[in-house]
C-alpha cells in the first residue's frame, strides 16, 4: 500500500478525539484505591500488636514515608511515561532514586541489628498482603495508562506494579509485627522486587502497542 | 527548533477536532519530513516507506495523547525514535534468522554445486576488471543498474552493455568448462 493511500484511508475514519491529560487527581484516585485495599487488609489481619510503640521509632517512620514516596513517584512516572515525549528521560530516574533509598534502608537494618541472620520466620501472610493491597491500585493505574500510548511498555508496567507493591509493603508495616531484618528482606523486600519485575512481563499483554 | 512547529501544531489541533483536511495535510507534510529524516537513519532504501507508514499509523493511534501546550516535535519525534528502534530490532532478528538460513543454504549448495561454483569463479577471473565489477555489483551484491552506474562512474546504458557482454562471455566459458 502506498503512503498516500494509507493516509487517505486513515482520514476517512477520523473523529474528534478527547485529549488525555493526567492530573494529580489521577494520582489521588490510585492512592485512594490503595487506601481502600489497605483498610480491607487491616480489617482482615488486624493491626500489629506493637503499632503504638513502632509509631514512635525513627526506622518505622522513615521506612513508611519512603515507601509512600516510592509509591507516589512510581505512579507519577508511570502516568508521565505513558504519553510520548522526548523529555521523558527524567521520569526514569526518580523511581530508581526512591527505590535505592528503600534498598539502602533495608541494607542498613542488617548493619544496625546485632544478629540479623538469626530468624527468618514465616511470612507467607506478608506476601499475600502485599499482593492483596497492591493489585487493586495497580489495576486502577493500568486502567488509566491503557487509554494512553506508552512507548516503553515494559518500564511503565514495572512502575505500575512497583507502585502497587510499595503500597502493599506499606500495608505490611501496619500489620506485620516481625521487624527482624531477614524477615523484612525475605518476606517484604523480595516479594516487592518480584512483583515489580512481573510488571515487565504483563505490561506487554495489558498495554496496547502503538 | 523545527521550522514547521507552529504549522504542525495548528494542523494537529484541527486534527484533534476531527478536521480530515488538516489531518491529510499534516500526514502528508510529516511523511515528507520523514522521508528526509529517515534517509539519514535507515540505509536500506526499500524499508524507508515501510517505516514512514509505521510512524504515521502510530501517530494516528496516539493522537489523543498530544497535549497542545507542549512542543509538537518533541512528542512526534519520540514516536519516530520508538518506531526506528522497533525497526532496527526487527531487522536484527530477521538478519540473525536469515544469517543462519543462508549459512545452511551455502553449506548445502556447496555440497551439491561445488564443481559449478569453481567453474563460475574461474570464468569470472577471465573477465576484464570492469566486467567483473559490473557482474559482482549487479548479480552478487544485488544493486540496481542505476546504483551500479553511479558507484562505478558509468552511464546506465554503458552498464547494460558491459553486463550483456560479460554474460555472453560467461556463457561461452562455462560451456567450454563443462
Amino acid at each position: 500500500m502506498k503512503t498516500e493511500d494509507m493516509i487517505e484511508s486513515l482520514s476517512l475514519d477520523l473523529k474528534p478525539t478527547n485529549v488525555i491529560k493526567f492530573s494529580f487527581f489521577d494520582i489521588a484516585k490510585v492512592l485512594l484505591a490503595g487506601m481502600l485495599s489497605l483498610i480491607a487488609a487491616v480489617a482482615i489481619l488486624g493491626f500489629r500488636v506493637d503499632l503504638s510503640e513502632q509509631l514512635l521509632t525513627a526506622r518505622f517512620i522513615v521506612e513508611s514515608v519512603w515507601l509512600l514516596v516510592l509509591a507516589l513517584v512510581s505512579i507519577y512516572s508511570a502516568l508521565r511515561l505513558s504519553v510520548p515525549d522526548l523529555d521523558n528521560r527524567k521520569f526514569y530516574k526518580w523511581p530508581v532514586f526512591a527505590f535505592s533509598i528503600v534498598g539502602l534502608s533495608t541494607a542498613y537494618s542488617f548493619m544496625s541489628y546485632s544478629n540479623p541472620f538469626l530468624y527468618l520466620g514465616h511470612g507467607f501472610v506478608c506476601v499475600y498482603e502485599i499482593l492483596l493491597i497492591g493489585v487493586f491500585p495497580a489495576s486502577v493505574l493500568f486502567y488509566f495508562i491503557r487509554r494512553a500510548a506508552a512507548l516503553k511498555r515494559d518500564i511503565v508496567g514495572a512502575l505500575v506494579l512497583m507502585a502497587g507493591a510499595a503500597l502493599g509493603w506499606l500495608g505490611t508495616q501496619l500489620t506485620c509485627a516481625d521487624s527482624t531484618p531477614l524477615h523484612h528482606l525475605f518476606w517484604h523486600f523480595l516479594p516487592f522486587i518480584f512483583l515489580s519485575l512481573t510488571g515487565i512481563y504483563i505490561s506487554n499483554k495489558i498495554l496496547r502497542k502503538i | 527548533m523545527y521550522d514547521n512547529e507552529t504549522s504542525f501544531k495548528k494542523l494537529m489541533r484541527e486534527t484533534q477536532q476531527g478536521d480530515s483536511v488538516s489531518y491529510r495535510e499534516l500526514m502528508l507534510s510529516l511523511s515528507g519530513f520523514l522521508k528526509n529524516y529517515l534517509r539519514r537513519r535507515i540505509f536500506e532504501k526499500n524499508d524507508i516507506e515501510e517505516v514512514i507508514q509505521e510512524v504515521l499509523l502510530a501517530l494516528h493511534k496516539s493522537k489523543h495523547t498530544y497535549d497542545l501546550e507542549k512542543p509538537f516535535m518533541g512528542w512526534f519525534m519520540s514516536v519516530v525514535e520508538y518506531k526506528i528502534t522497533d525497526y532496527i530490532r526487527a531487522k536484527q532478528k530477521q538478519n540473525a534468522h536469515l544469517g543462519l538460513e543462508s549459512i545452511a543454504e551455502v553449506f548445502q549448495a556447496a555440497q551439491i554445486d561445488s564443481d559449478l561454483k569453481l567453474d563460475i569463479e574461474t570464468a569470472l577471473q577471465n573477465l576484464s576488471h570492469k566486467e567483473k565489477a559490473v557482474i559482482t555489483e549487479l548479480k552478487i551484491k544485488g544493486y540496481s543498474v542505476s546504483e551500479v552506474a553511479s558507484s562505478l562512474n558509468l552511464s546506465e546504458a554503458n552498464v547494460k552493455v558491459i553486463a550483456h557482454r560479460a554474460y555472453n562471455q560467461l556463457k561461452k566459458q562455462l560451456g567450454e568448462l563443462s
